[in-house]
């Protein structure tokens, strides 16, 4: 396995941990296939944090509007009214992520071993990804009842 | 009680911390989306404290991108001019080097994303 599919099977395990443990998300399906591909749709909101450091490259969390919604609520957001949450949904996504992928580089083994790891600040991307200079999309599909989660990783 | 300002380009975070800093009791003086922002608005306020998100993108609805600074930036200027100044910072989970560099630059403490009430209430207790 490739060090990047290996990547991105590490963020797609922890992402499952963390969303079923601080998200009450339990009924996330845990299977997941990682595939390659050059051109990417995304679902309707999308964040994106850009990684420098030791690991160079982007990581994109994709959902529907409908699954966004359920995050913020299940998320820190849940005091927030639901109608400036509908408002502000990607910008929710993009907090989410931010807070899930913080708490899953610190498992990394290079960041246990003091390398220098830099996040992005998370930001609301567009809804389709074509790849350029022979860079490679790493794609996890997940489900979480009869919505789809797309994380991504991209080199 | 005491006078906040709360600085982070997400406005669904400031709605987020302004309502637990409402519940402990604080009043939200002023909100900024940007370090540039923060540093206008301290001016102006005067808060009690501030909580500053650490990593802001450049990329905002401000033309003069010169004039948009991120956290630590902030940090820097918002202690020059006032020494006295209390800031905690607001980061994610992996911005380590980060948060050393704000405590260095004069921040008196940080919180953690998600933001826990109790230990909101701890750094504040240690702030105040």
């Amino acid at each position: 396995m490739s060090d990047s599919k290996e990547l991105l099977e590490k963020l797609t395990k922890r992402t499952i941990e963390y969303t079923s443990q601080h998200l009450g998300m339990d009924e996330i399906v845990k299977e997941y296939k990682i595939e390659s591909k050059e051109i990417f749709e995304f679902l309707d909101i999308s964040a994106k944090i850009e990684l420098s450091g030791y690991i160079e490259g982007f990581v994109v969390l994709s959902v529907s509007k409908e699954l966004a919604l359920e995050l913020a609520d299940k998320s820190t957001f849940n005091e927030i009214d639901e109608s400036i949450l509908k408002e502000l949904k990607g910008e929710s996504i993009a907090e989410i992520l931010n807070i899930v992928l913080g708490n899953i580089l610190r498992y990394l083994d290079g960041v246990k071993q003091g390398k220098i790891l830099d996040m992005s600040a998370p930001k609301i991307t567009k809804t389709s990804y074509i790849v350029k200079d022979k860079k490679e999309i790493l794609v996890c599909m997940l489900s979480y009842k009869s919505e789809k989660i797309i994380l991504s990783y991209f080199i | 009680m005491a006078k906040v300002m709360i600085v982070d380009d997400a406005k669904v975070m400031r709605i987020h911390l302004g309502n637990m800093l409402k519940k402990l009791g604080h009043e939200i003086v002023a909100e900024a989306e940007n370090g540039h922002a923060a540093v206008e608005l301290y001016k102006y306020h005067k808060p009690d404290f501030v909580t500053m998100d650490i990593t802001m993108p450049f990329e905002t609805s401000t033309k003069d991108f010169a004039q948009v600074k991120d956290g630590i930036d902030a940090v820097k200027q918002i202690k020059l001019e006032f020494p006295d100044a209390k800031i905690v910072m607001v980061t994610s989970h992996g911005e380590q080097d980060k948060v050393i560099r704000a405590i260095q630059n004069g921040a008196s403490n940080y919180l953690l994303k998600p933001i826990d009430m109790k230990k909101l209430q701890e750094v504040l207790k240690k702030l105040l």
